[in-house]
This record gives structure tokens, sequence and C-alpha cells, in this order.
């Protein structure tokens, strides 16, 4: 049997009472873009955190690659490269683009000075998100797409098994939304899988193998068409109902 | 020929000076300057503590400080959203603490005046000594963690999600702005120890986008605020930690009156003079 990227069972999570996420639970066997959408406060990102071992749950179990985020915490963390949300970023740091990309190598190389092969493995990643021309621009002069493609170039720079993106798509011109999703369709042909969240449906029909479909539980899960399909259907269950 | 009480003076300036301006960068930046303000007021505190019983006052001082940090750092930890106000809170019962226990020194005025406005023309080799160890002990962790302490400032919920101990930094973190407020009192003083901590690093945030340059700014304003800050006192008899205080902040005020008449330049990546940027027409670059 081979082994199981990423197996969730029964997932559940709960903050002061309120229930985060109930019973949720998905399995991917090979590469490829697993989305998960769902409205503000679906539980997306706890999804994400819960994975990554930064939240407890209830109940149920999850493992990456077969280990267990919270037994092997550092070992699952660093084989995923995590892209954040970029409201949660500090701005107000004086940071270059270079910087930020090589921050994807801090955790590999550990107390020290960064070697050669740092900056390299840094500005191939730069490079595969078409920006290398910017390594030494200031990071807030970028617009918000050139921004989320850094971020994307660091997550990169970690040579990692999963890419998590946490609404990679959310304020970003056509332009760099083409280039990301081309990145994201090469990496899984290089075998890496990749779990992307949004809470527009729209935003990763076009790039999704599989779609969950999120509101703290799972509500559909399937191929793009299909869940489309359901999403359309309570669409209009509530249009009517309103 | 140079008095020796002017070569300590300094020589214990620009040990201040260099390590308040490089740990600054960072306190700025993770917006640690009330944390940094709740710190100094508590060395007063402990160097008073100290005082009162026989203890080496800025020893008080610094295990205060430590206590203090600790409980800072769990607090902006465990609840990032009310921190900001139970440091307020700490300031001011750091404060309070100080003012009450002031006031049941002998020797009031004189004890006071020391710790708040420090004495710099008064350092001894001995303070030299312990302003260098831990000066040593400051910038030798800042360069051990410069990567990890750079990652956590501008993203903590990345560099946690990538196996990162945020903790861990964050708690070595505000442990080193105590321990730096601590060597501060003896040169500026509990009062002015948050300036010489956020003015200079402040000001060159101002006028460069790169970090490294920022820290080295930071050095660069420090330095001038404290050499020409006690030159100046001595020159006009006026009281030294004051005027140092004064340099440090209208670097600040002068830079963001200029900044606004400064554009960037990307071969020297500083804030250089001629037409600011937003003047210029917008200019859309070809890979976006």
């Amino acid at each position: 049997m081979s082994l199981k990227v990423l197996e969730v069972s029964s997932l559940t999570v709960r903050f002061d009472g309120r229930v985060a996420l109930d019973r949720v639970s998905l399995e991917i066997t090979t590469p490829e873009v697993f989305c998960i959408v769902g409205p503000n406060g679906a539980g997306k990102t706890t999804l994400l955190r819960t994975i990554l071992g930064l939240v407890k749950p209830t109940r149920g179990h999850v493992r990456v690659l077969g280990h267990d985020p919270f037994k092997e915490p550092e070992k699952v963390r660093r084989m995923i490269g995590y892209v954040p949300q970029r409201a949660s970023l500090n701005l107000e740091i004086p940071i270059l683009v270079k910087d930020v990309v090589l921050m994807g190598r801090v955790p590999k190389r550990g107390i020290g000075v960064f070697s050669r092969k740092d900056y390299e493995v840094a500005k191939e990643a730069l490079e595969l998100v078409g920006l290398i021309d910017f390594w030494n621009e200031p990071f807030k002069h970028l617009s918000g797409g050139q921004q989320q493609r850094v971020l994307l170039a660091r997550a990169l720079s970690t040579e990692p098994e999963i890419l998590m993106l946490d609404e990679p798509f959310a304020g970003v011109d056509s332009l760099s939304k083409a280039l990301i999703m081309n990145t994201l369709r090469d990496m899984v042909k290089q075998g890496v899988t990749v779990m992307l969240v949004s809470h527009e449906i729209n935003d990763v029909l076009e790039i999704a193998d599989e779609v969950m479909l999120l509101n703290r539980r799972v509500l559909a899960m399937g191929r793009p068409k299909e869940v489309l399909k359901f999403y359309l259907s309570i669409a209009k269950v509530t249009f009517k109902g309103d | 020929m140079i008095p020796p009480f002017l070569i300590r003076a300094m020589i214990a300036s620009v040990i201040t000076s260099i390590t308040t301006a490089i740990l600054g960068v960072y306190v700025v930046s993770r917006n640690l300057s009330s944390a940094g303000a709740a710190l100094a007021h508590t060395a007063l505190a402990g160097a008073i503590l100290g005082h009162l019983i026989g203890m080496d006052p800025y020893l008080g001082a610094l295990l205060m400080n430590l206590a203090l940090s600790i409980m800072i750092a769990n607090l902006s930890l465990s609840n990032a959203r009310e921190s900001e106000a139970v440091i307020g809170l700490l300031f001011g019962f750091s404060t309070a603490l100080a003012v009450t226990l002031v006031s049941l020194v002998k020797e009031y005025t004189v004890v006071a005046w020391t710790y708040l406005i420090g004495d710099v023309l008064g350092v001894t080799l001995s303070d030299i000594l312990f302003l260098g160890s831990v000066s040593i002990i400051t910038i030798n962790v800042i360069i051990l963690c410069y990567k990890e302490f750079k990652f956590i400032t501008f993203d903590t919920d990345g560099a946690r999600a990538m196996g990162l101990n945020v903790s861990l930094y964050h708690i070595l973190m505000i442990t080193l702005v105590a321990l730096v407020t601590t060597i501060c009192m003896r040169t500026v003083g509990s009062i002015l120890t948050t300036v010489l901590l956020v003015a200079p690093a402040a000001t060159a945030r101002k006028i460069t986008h790169s970090f490294e340059r920022t820290i080295g700014l930071s050095i660069i304003v420090s330095l001038l605020s404290s050499l020409l800050g006690i030159y100046t006192s001595i020159q006009l008899n006026l009281t030294t930690s004051g005027v140092i205080g004064l340099m440090a902040s209208l670097s600040y005020f002068i830079t963001s009156y200029f900044v606004a008449k400064l554009k960037y330049c990307k071969k020297c990546r500083l804030l250089v003079p001629g037409k600011s940027s937003q003047d210029l027409p917008l200019k859309v670059k070809d890979t976006d």
C-alpha cells in the first residue's frame, strides 16, 4: 500500500465551546491541486493550521505523509511550504524581496549564515515566479500580485513536498493569478501536492483537481464540475429561500 | 588632553548607542516600544528596590526587568489582542512602584535623579566592563538569531507554520530588551532609555528599505546623538542625558520633515534628495 500524502479523519475542532470544524475527513493519495472553498469563518484556515499541528483538534487525527503533526511537528512543518494570507504580514519592516525569499531557507539552515546553495535555491524559486529582476527591490514597493508571487517563491525555496496556500488569489491581478496557477501546475508535475484555500469558488475551478466545499463541516467534495453543480444548487435554494 | 572621565563617558556612550541602535530596529519593527518603556521604568523600580535592601541597584534592576520581560513575552504570546493594554498597565504599575519606593529612600533626590536621568559623565571602569559584557552578549545573540528574528518580525504566522520556535525567539528578544534597558539606565537614565531605543531606529527606517542598512543607519544616528549630546551638554553646561535624548528625537523629527522631499534610489537603496516618487508619473513594470 502506497503512503498517503494527507489523511484527515473525523477532525473536530472547538474554540471556547464553539465548533470550528465538525467531523472533517479527507484523503489525498497522489500529488494534485486540492482546493478548500467556503465562506469567511467556515474553518478553512483552521483546517490548514490543524494539519500543520498549530491547532489541537478536539477529536480525530491527521497524518501528513504518515507523520502525526502533533507528535512530530517540526518534521511535518518542514515538509510543507506555507503561503500565509498577505494581511498577516508586517509590511512596516524594511525588507527586500531577497530577504523574504531567503526566509524559506531559515528552517533548513538553522543557526548561522546562508550558504551559497541557499542563495541559489532562493534565486531559482524567484525565477520560477518570474520576479528574479526584483531580487533587490523593497518588498513593499511591489503590487499585491507580485507580493503574493514572492511569498510563493519563499514557500518553493523550502523545497516542500506539500504546498499550502491561504487565499492566494485575494486582491491579486489576473496576470499574477495566471502565473501563480502555472507555477502550481508545474509543481504538481514535479510531485508536489498543492492545497489551497479560497472563499471564491470561481478562483479555483481552473486549477483544482479536487474541491472541498467547507462550512465547518464538509458540504461536498469531488471533481470541480460536480462540486460547482452542487454549489449552484444550494445557492439556488438559498436564493429562493431569501 | 581629554580628561579620563570624558573618555569613559564616550566609551560608555558608544557601547550603549550601538547596542540600543541594533536592538531598536527590532523593537520598532515589532511594535515593542511600549514594552521597552515599561521595562525601562521597571528597571528604575528595581534599582531603587535594590538600593533600599542593600543590593547592587543595577543587579536589582536587572532581576526585576528579567521577571517582567518573561511576563510581557508570555502575555503577548498568549493573548496578542490584550497584550498592548496589559503592557500599558504594567508600565503604569512599574512607574507607580518606583515613585512609591523612591519616597522611602533617605537621599531621595540624588538617588532618584541618578536613576531617572543617568550619569554618563560619572561612569567608572567597572560600569564600562558591565556595559561591555551585556552589550557583547546582546549583539552576539542578535547575530546568532538574526535570520530568525527577521523572519518572526516580518511574518510570525509563516515562521510558526514553517517550523520555527516563535515563542522561544520572542522571549529571547524581550529578554534582550530587558538587559539593554538596564544598562542604559547608567548612561541616559530610565526615562530616556526609550528614546535611545526607538528614535535612531525609527529615523533610519524612514530613509531606507533594507533591513541591514536600517541597522547601519540606526547605529550612525545613535552614535551621533550620543557623542554630539555629550559635547553640547559640556559646552552649554546642560544635563547630558537630556541633550542626548533631544538630539535623537530631533533626528527623527527632522528626517520626517525632509523625507517627503526625497526619492528612493535603487542603486544605493536609500532615500536621496530629488523629486518624490509620488510626484512622478506611474510606471507599470512589464512583469506584472
